[in-house]
């Protein structure tokens, strides 16, 4: 029974597994760990995984538990988040040093920047490849809201990437 | 940067190599399957320590109501001493061998029996003098005790004592000795102590009797009825707008009317310098609240009171 539940969890998980890990990864960099937030969100998925009425709902049901993960430990101010930024970058290695992904971590430091539903949007929209009307669901807001939050969004990301901003 | 770059990056995004793999995933669960039991394990545990604590706090308790009740009756005893007979203490006795008077019989030994009452004359030095006996205003027999002690201090430990507390022996100083015994005080008009305005009583049969330390207060006014009666069980003196006045507190008892019963009432008996009588009613901390103006009955007033309580008796 236990193995039955796990392999149909694994074969609606497996899919969307690089998505979610990208999205975690984005989503709490400079904060914590990713992998803490993917092994929370997963181990809860997988216990809550019978409550899933349509398969095709999975990705929106996991990025769902995550976002109320994220929001309840903001709430609580219990996961130990990091408060200089700078700290976090020093410590956090460049995998790579080409050009590109030098781009990609300016990218992400820039998204830390940003007020928190901002960027959630912005990643769920970019990365999680959900609607407006899915993000609003999810963040239990407006579409109007979720639009302004995602157009307001990008304008700050390519204020934080202009060269001038990045050096400082 | 550009809104193209951007989408660019955010596609290079996502094409990011990953990080780690899927199939750990059956690790974490079975990793948090152990933290899951663990958890349980601490549950339960907080769950005893809890049971425990609310089991301790029970128990005290329990002790804690023992010690209150000890307590009380530590308090009843004091109430008890209190409540001695204020005429026949030894401050009272050299009172009235000072002022060659009669010892009065104190209502603890009060046979409750009219006909005795009947016999008891009254010595008191005071501007009339008149037989008391015929004030009985109900028959009683033995078998009615006339205060009833343990209900009252029942009523004194109940949970509504503090709606009825003691008054503060502040400001006032305590004595046994009762100033004016068996005095009966005809009552005239009524004054709320922070008003001028002054009512009459209703009639001419209101009175304050104090018939040793039995105390009954009754009058009439504006259609309303008052009546308190009940045994002193504290005295002393209070100094109220200069004037030093005799207090006398006393619980009210069932003897007449259930209505206030076991209620503290405390009263101020003054006296005017045209030799009228002035009681005040107290509340809570010496407040004074109500000034009724009376004067010492006269014999014919004695008489028609004694009649109608007759009358009333024989209804």
């Amino acid at each position: 029974m236990a193995e039955e539940k796990q392999k149909a969890f694994m074969k609606l998980y497996e899919p969307v597994h690089a998505q979610f890990e990208r999205f975690c990864k984005a989503r709490v960099y400079g904060q914590l760990d990713f992998k803490d937030l993917m092994h929370d969100s997963l181990i809860i998925a997988f216990n809550k995984f019978e409550s899933l009425k349509e398969e095709k709902a999975f990705l929106h049901f996991l990025f769902g538990i995550a976002i109320r993960i994220l929001s309840n430990n903001k709430k609580k101010k219990s996961l130990d988040y990091h408060e200089n930024l700078h700290s976090v970058f020093s410590s956090t290695p460049v995998v790579s040093d080409t050009e590109r992904n030098i781009e990609l971590e300016h990218l992400k430091i820039a998204l830390s920047r940003l007020p928190e539903e901002q960027k959630e949007a912005i990643l769920l929209f970019e990365i999680g490849g959900f609607s407006i009307k899915e993000i609003a669901g999810l963040q239990e807001s407006s579409e109007s809201a979720v639009k302004q939050r995602l157009s307001r969004g990008r304008q700050n990301l390519l204020t934080l990437l202009t060269p001038k901003s990045i050096h400082s | 940067m550009t809104e193209d770059k951007l989408n660019a990056l955010f596609q290079e995004m996502n094409q990011e190599v990953i990080e780690t793999v899927p199939n750990d995933l059956l690790n974490w669960i079975k990793k948090d399957a152990t933290k899951k039991s663990n958890h349980n394990k601490l549950k339960i545990g907080f769950l005893i320590v809890s049971l425990l604590t609310i089991l301790g706090i029970l128990m005290y308790s329990t002790t804690d109501k023992s010690k209150s009740k000890k307590e009380l009756n530590q308090h009843e005893t004091n109430l008890k001493k209190q409540e001695n007979p204020i005429g026949t203490t030894t401050n009272g006795a050299n009172f009235y061998q000072k002022n060659n008077l009669k010892q009065p019989v104190s209502s603890l030994e009060f046979s409750g029996d009219v006909k005795t009452e009947q016999q008891l004359i009254m010595n008191q030095d005071s501007l009339t003098e008149f037989k008391i006996g015929q004030l009985a205003f109900r028959k009683l027999t033995r078998e009615h005790p006339a205060i009833l002690y343990d209900e009252i201090m029942k009523s004194s430990s109940s949970a509504f004592t503090l709606l009825n507390p003691f008054q503060p022996k502040n400001g006032a100083i305590m004595d046994s000795t009762l100033r004016f015994l068996n005095a009966l005080v005809m009552l005239d008009s009524i004054k709320s102590y922070r008003s001028v305005r002054q009512f009459f009583m209703d009639d001419r049969t209101s009175y304050l009797y104090m018939y040793d330390d039995y105390i009954v207060l009754s009058y009439r006014y504006r259609g309303a009825n008052f009546f308190r009666s009940g045994k002193a069980y504290e005295t002393g003196e209070l100094i109220v707008d200069g004037k030093q006045i005799q207090i006398v507190g006393f619980q009210c008892d069932n003897r007449y009317t259930t209505a206030h019963f076991g209620q503290r009432f405390y009263l101020g008996i003054g006296t005017n310098d045209d030799g009228t009588r002035e009681i005040i009613i107290f509340n809570y901390l010496w407040a004074p609240s109500t000034i009724i103006k009376g004067h010492n009955a006269t014999v014919q007033e004695k008489d028609q009171l004694t009649k109608l309580s007759n009358a009333q008796k024989n209804l």
